[in-house]
């Protein structure tokens, strides 16, 4: 339990998946300009990231491994993730209208977005099971959402702020980010065992 | 008559779709034919590279299966030179400051010939200087007994808890030589 | 000829694909710690994003409209795939440094992006103009943004020592916040050359873009 523990705060904290990783930049600058967006997209993205990990760890382990194709791993995910996003929007839509319109209008931008992807790649490549999985894509699922929020409400107050003009828009935000993710640096090192009185 | 000709439709999308991913797989899997065994090479020629640079003696190596007791350890190599062996290549991990260290370390002759940091993801510019010689030339030449890096190596400034990883992670390797004992 | 040198040229500079159109940021951050993975990166991304705008151009009357997109998937995830097998046989240290970002070439925006606006509509020798000029420019933008950070991170660029052996490296810069600091910083410079160099600028990239 203690290992889950620790897999979860590492992927949400020490590990960044924005700031440390650099995964999911795109609607990390893109769709952090008002808050509401922010915090919508986020929402999707843990969504996404959960389902898809689960989808391409079982697709890896149960079926590419077990043929001897894993060359086939980058086309085969990036095609599950397309259609998966293509599927929760049809069952989004049918099921929860509600759900549909707060988080609905971000899911076609997903397939595009790397840290889903990167994640799905991640859980294998760190030779993680299938519960390590779960808790690993929720943690950068949620960190991701921790991070575009904060970076949101950022945002909003820096429109009014007086920036030399050459530095205005995407070079400022970018700033912004650096210091956040100085911020974030002071996680590593951050001893979740011992915390947790292992 | 406009469903049939929808269904048409999905069904001529989806061959097509179909041949895309038949194409795909083809090239794919003559790309793997080709490359793999390259690849495979590289991977051993890398680990044999580093084995060779713990325990330059040797002419050849083979892995030994002995149960050494200490978990931290992940294998143990023999260098063997006309079919004696002259030396052990420890393989073993400690937790360092961003993540795991992993440590090859070469005995030979009741003595450590060199370490070498093999995987590490520590702060570049800080806890990353263990990669470097003047570091790991301080292991060169100490007894090969559990105890003997005990507070002879010096922290590297700023980077006490990665210096540890790697002084912990020797300990391992050593420990596990000892428990070798006379089936080595 | 002419058209086809500013399809090519304006992926260097009126729409460079990092600095100017903000794609392929990931990478972009990721990699650019020392100079040789900047290069590294740029080139095979560029070899992705050639080979995907020959095949899209080629095919562009044969991929039925509603299902392109998957299509391009397909064919991007592929070259993507031969291209992160032929680096792990032939530059191994290379392919170990970039990890899991060549396999991630295949969610970079700017591939798709050129199959989508650009090679399904366009034939074949213009679409090839068109991806070496986007390539071509990812990869200096990289490169310059990932010597900056070395220079200053390591004292070093390309792994030679530049700023002698008093410099004290600001390590931090070659850490992930300075990844985002260079970035910003360099884009911000850009924009300051711009408005500086040219007014006129404004106008060609105006016409460039009603013609691009």
């Amino acid at each position: 339990m203690a290992d889950l523990v620790v897999i979860f705060f590492a992927a949400a904290l020490v590990n960044n998946i924005v700031l440390i990783q650099f995964l999911g930049i795109c609607p990390y600058l893109g769709v952090s300009q008002f808050l509401d967006s922010a915090i919508g997209m986020g929402g999707a993205v843990i969504f996404v990231m959960g389902m898809s990990s689960m989808v391409t760890w079982v697709i890896q382990h149960q079926f590419l491994e077990r043929f001897g194709i894993e060359y086939l791993q980058t086309v085969a995910f990036i095609l599950v993730i397309a259609t998966l996003v293509q599927f929760v929007e049809m069952v989004m839509l049918k099921f929860s209208p509600p759900l549909y319109k707060a988080l609905g209008v971000f899911l076609p931008l997903i397939t595009t977005n790397c840290a889903i992807m990167g994640v799905a790649l991640l859980n294998i490549t760190d030779g993680y099971t299938f519960v390590e999985t779960v808790f690993h894509a929720l943690g950068s699922g949620i960190g991701f959402f921790i991070v575009i929020v904060l970076f949101a409400a950022m945002r909003e107050r820096l429109d009014r702020a007086d920036v030399p003009g050459p530095m205005k828009g995407t070079p400022i935000a970018l700033v912004t980010a650096a210091i956040m993710s100085l911020a974030f640096m002071a996680f590593a090192g951050f001893d979740v065992t011992a915390m947790l009185g292992g | 008559m406009e469903a049939d000709s929808r269904r048409e439709d999905i069904h001529r999308l989806g061959a097509f779709l179909m041949t895309v991913c038949l194409f795909s797989a083809l090239a794919l899997a003559f790309t793997y034919q080709v490359t793999a065994p390259r690849i495979e090479e590289n991977r051993a020629e890398m680990e044999r590279a580093a084995l060779q640079r713990v325990i330059p003696g040797a002419a050849s190596f083979e892995e030994t299966r002995i149960d050494n007791g200490v978990a931290a350890v992940e294998n143990i190599y023999s260098g063997l030179r006309d079919g004696v062996t002259v030396g052990h290549a420890i393989r073993a991990v400690s937790p360092g400051y961003a993540g795991d260290v992993v440590v090859m370390v070469g005995i030979q002759e009741r003595a450590i010939t060199t370490v070498e940091v093999l995987e590490q993801t520590e702060t570049p510019g800080l806890g990353a200087r263990i990669t470097e010689a003047d570091f790991l030339d301080g292991f060169s030449g100490l007894p090969a007994d559990s105890t003997a890096v005990d507070g002879v190596i010096d922290s590297i400034a700023g980077a006490t808890v990665s210096t540890d990883a790697v002084v912990e992670a020797v300990g391992h390797a050593l420990k596990a030589h000892e428990n070798m004992g006379e089936e080595r | 000829m002419e058209r086809l040198w500013s399809d090519f040229a304006k992926g260097i500079k009126i729409e460079n694909p990092v600095l100017r159109l903000v794609l392929g940021m990931c990478p972009a951050l990721a990699v650019t710690t020392s100079a040789i993975n900047g290069i590294g990166m740029g080139l095979a991304t560029t070899a992705v994003l050639l080979m995907s705008n020959i095949l899209v151009s080629l095919l562009r009357n044969m991929i039925p409209r509603k299902i392109r997109i998957p299509s391009f998937i397909v064919i991007i995830a592929s070259f993507v795939t031969i291209v992160d097998y032929t680096m792990a046989a032939l530059v191994p240290p290379i392919h170990q440094a970039l990890g899991i970002f060549i396999p991630l070439i295949v969610v970079n925006c700017l591939i798709l992006g050129r199959a989508e606006a650009f090679a399904s509509k366009n034939p074949l020798v213009r679409s090839v103009a068109d991806g070496l000029g986007m390539g071509v420019g990812f990869t200096l933008a990289l490169t310059v943004l990932a010597a900056f950070r070395e220079l200053l991170g390591a004292g070093t660029v390309f792994g030679v020592a530049i700023m002698g052996t008093t410099y004290q490296p600001a390590i931090m810069m070659i850490l992930p916040p300075g990844a985002f600091l260079g970035l910003g910083f360099l884009m911000g410079a850009m924009n300051w050359w711009d408005r500086r160099a040219r007014r006129a600028e404004l106008k060609a990239r105006k016409e460039a873009l009603t013609h691009g």
